[in-house]
């Protein structure tokens, strides 16, 4: 049996970071119902790469995903939507709390309809504090959160984390939350409010800036490749691409030198410990290293570090990550068939449980392919159906097709 | 009620990926358990920023824990641990690949002594594949997984990700994987293993060029502070530091022109649309750059946010720290450690109205809670001497 089989997300968010979370609560069981409004839908769905028209980016965010096509600011489109209420477990949104009073969707008005209700929120600052409602993006909090001050090298500026971490992060938060959530309806029948903030989970995750600021008082600058406690930790050029390297030891900094015939290297004292390599690192050592790094392709070298058990790694294009032997046998990419772009391969499941594994069993769902199904299992004619479609209070898929 | 009442965790983890995630089990009320080596512990104890000689490192992610201080090769420590199993509903372990199955204490083995046991691996490459073997450093993952190939300047070299995100975000994913497979035992009595890799989950976090791969067969790299997908989405000088702008939509542009008192460039045939201002994006740059120049953050904050366009400072980590929202969030939780003193550390983000995160202890001193444990599983005060003499304790 699936880990959420039987319950039942309905999902009114757009773009990214709530989407990932709901994508894997779909991939372990539960029936997610991405909600639309059919004047405003998803923005995500024009995201490049596109194919056949259709964007893969969307495939990859709400694969396994039923499509409903509802406006819920609408009096007739929030009676449909409280039919669905009552039978959901999970209602997730990214409104503000005057939105939501505005749409009847306040957890108050819901608790009576449905009292185990989970009903749970992901904005970029959270419902509270003096940025709530404000407007962000994963640039945005990778810039607040500090986490691009501390990436970057020490004579260059601030850097952005060449991928949506913010987005990543929050979605893997709330993918948290929710199942604290089921766990607690489980063991005592209650529902509850959530209120997650980008920017709080980014924060979390800030590791050592904060604690050192925090506990000694020290601002520490950018630190690029190197790590400020073990010495070389750093990321070199060879012939064609870099390596990173992990000396952590001074008996690992012997077997480096040793498999690099470095013996002037081994011996020369000021090389000898880890603090003393460090302080004499950057306009020193480091220079040296490289004139020997250079000599070698970045695989040859990772071969003959790895011989010897050193920690250190080639800097791969994806290309050639995606081409490892590695990703193929971990099951990280996935052929799925999607409703608009055919056939796309995703990145995997990297939460994998041996007995209720997870599973990306199809593609995204062209906007409004749930619609009429929905409302006939609510109950709704088929006469119904063309006067809510007439009113554009819904819209089902042979409509956009058209 | 906490969520986790009544949960038991037996971890066996060190340094930060581990810790961290039982971290989160513990704010939430599992009795986190910490098998720590006799002798020195958690190699994270050695670990900067100090203060009065304690790690500050360690202080920060292992609070709400129990430390239990074992030597896992002796026959008398595997009988503790065997006892705790027998108890237990989660186990959490980081070791190297095949460590524990070693010591005679792998699932194989621990599922015979509780069979509904969840038993989670969290290592640099998983239980499978070519590369299960190799030791993992965050850096040595980051330039495997293709992360740092896509951070950094194009002129120059690729960049690891500052915060060590490989160790903390497989933390995050390995602990929805025990909740996930909790939440199945708790529907079905069934305990099981799963495993979750660093290489995994941060190949997981490149979609975007492993999309435009896929896809269209295009190789992303690095492009700086710019965007593959949208603009403008970057980062410019201003008066006081640097400044993100970040427009996703048609109407987010349309909005943020008229925050520049140029509403003319949206209806630019340039820049109509998001694929037009890719295209354009250096012509776009330079006549936005010019304008965010002369303002602080502050003052453009006010010019963007008011507008509804997504701006924002980048912040160095005092003002981060000081940050009014985030204090309005609780996010900065104050600790006393018996170690380190008062300290401030970054809190719990899960906001749960009934069953918020909580700070019941501080982290423990080596072994603080050993003779507890011990006395618990029924082991008298001259047997505990006694292994305590023998360095099994």
């Amino acid at each position: 049996m699936e880990v959420f089989h039987g319950i039942q997300l309905l999902d009114l968010t757009t773009g990214q970071a709530a989407s990932l979370s709901t994508a894997t609560l779909a991939d372990f069981g539960a029936t997610v119902y991405k909600i639309e409004r059919p004047s405003t839908p998803d923005p995500a769905r024009s995201w490049a790469p596109i194919q056949q028209g259709h964007s893969t980016y969307f495939t990859y965010l709400n694969r396994g995903k039923r499509s409903l096509c509802l406006d819920y600011t609408s009096v007739q489109g929030q009676t449909i939507l409280r039919q669905l209420i009552q039978q959901s477990d999970i209602l997730l949104h990214s409104f503000s709390r005057q939105e939501l009073a505005d749409y009847g969707l306040d957890y108050g008005s819901l608790v009576p309809l449905q009292p185990g209700l989970i009903h749970a929120s992901l904005t970029p600052f959270g419902q509270t504090g003096p940025l709530a409602g404000k407007p962000a993006e994963d640039l945005t909090l990778q810039a607040l959160s500090g986490m691009m001050d501390r990436t970057g090298f020490p004579t260059g500026p601030a850097t952005p984390a060449g991928c949506r971490i913010g987005h990543h992060i929050s979605g893997a938060y709330l993918t948290m939350a929710l199942s604290l959530a089921l766990i607690h309806r489980k063991r005592t029948g209650q529902g509850q409010e959530i209120d997650l903030s980008q920017l709080d989970c980014l924060f979390a995750m800030m590791e050592t800036g904060p604690w050192v600021y925090n506990i000694t008082g020290e601002v520490l600058p950018r630190t690029g490749n190197t790590y400020p406690s073990t010495c070389p930790y750093d990321t070199l050029p060879t012939k064609d691409g870099l390596i990173s390297v992990g000396i952590s030891t001074d008996a690992q900094w012997q077997t480096f030198c040793k498999v690099l015939d470095q013996p002037e290297l081994a011996q020369e004292e000021r090389y000898l410990q880890n603090q003393s390599r460090g302080a004499h690192y950057a306009d020193d050592l480091r220079p040296k290293l490289v004139a020997i790094t250079q000599q070698y392709g970045k695989f040859e070298l990772e071969k003959r570090l790895r011989g010897a058990k050193l920690a250190c790694a080639a800097v791969c294009t994806i290309s050639e990550v995606m081409g490892s032997q590695h990703i193929a046998d971990r099951h990280m990419l996935v052929t799925v068939e999607d409703e608009g772009a055919g056939t796309v391969t995703l990145p995997g499941i990297p939460i994998q449980l041996t007995k209720t594994p997870g599973t990306i069993q199809s593609g995204a769902s062209v906007l409004g392919s749930h619609t009429a199904e929905t409302l006939r299992q609510l109950g709704y004619t088929p006469e119904e159906l063309t006067s809510l479609a007439n009113q554009h209070i819904i819209q089902q898929a042979e409509e956009v097709a058209t | 009620m906490k969520v986790l009442e009544g949960v038991t965790v037996l971890d066996f983890t060190q340094a930060y990926s581990g810790p961290f995630c039982a971290m989160q089990l513990a704010d939430f009320g599992a009795r986190v358990i910490k098998i720590e080596r006799a002798g020195c512990g958690d190699q994270s104890r050695e670990w900067t920023p100090f203060r009065n000689g304690y790690s500050g490192y360690y202080a920060s992610i292992n609070r709400n824990k129990e430390s239990l201080t074992l030597d896992l090769t002796s026959s008398k420590g595997v009988n503790i641990v065997k006892a705790l199993v027998e108890q237990s509903d989660i186990v959490l372990e980081n070791f190297k690949y095949g460590t524990l199955d070693k010591l005679g204490l792998g699932y194989s083995v621990m599922k015979t002594w509780n069979p509904g046991l969840i038993f989670a691996s969290l290592t640099g490459f998983g239980q499978s594949g070519p590369w299960k073997h190799l030791a993992a450093y965050d850096n040595v993952v980051q330039s495997m997984c293709g992360m740092m190939d896509q951070t950094g300047d194009p002129q120059g070299d690729p960049c690891r990700v500052g915060p060590a995100i490989g160790d903390s975000f497989t933390g995050l994913q390995a602990c929805n994987g025990i909740l996930m497979a909790y939440f199945h035992k708790l529907n079905t009595g069934e305990g099981q293993s799963l495993n979750v890799a660093m290489l995994d989950t941060l190949f997981g976090m490149l979609e975007e060029p492993i999309l435009h791969k896929t896809v269209l067969g295009e190789d992303l790299t690095r492009c700086g502070s710019h965007s593959h997908s949208f603009a403008p989405y970057d980062v410019y000088p201003c008066q006081d530091g640097l400044y993100t702008l970040a427009v996703t939509t048609d109407e987010d542009f349309i909005r943020c022109c008229s925050a520049l008192d140029h509403p003319e460039w949206a209806k630019d045939l340039r820049f109509a649309t998001n694929s037009l201002r890719l295209a354009h994006r250096d012509q776009l740059n330079s006549l936005i750059a010019p304008l965010l120049l002369p303002h602080s953050r502050q003052v453009l904050d006010e010019i963007f946010q008011s507008a509804g366009v997504a701006g924002g400072g980048v912040l160095d980590i005092p003002e981060v720290v000081h940050s009014p929202q985030l204090e309005a969030r609780s996010m900065v939780w104050s600790v006393d450690d018996p170690g380190l003193g008062l300290h401030n550390t970054m809190g719990n983000p899960v906001h749960m109205a009934q069953t918020p995160p909580t700070l019941t202890r501080p982290s423990p001193l080596l072994g603080q809670d050993t003779r507890a444990i011990l006395e618990e599983l029924g082991y008298s005060s001259s047997e505990i001497t006694q292994l305590q003499a023998d360095g099994i304790v």
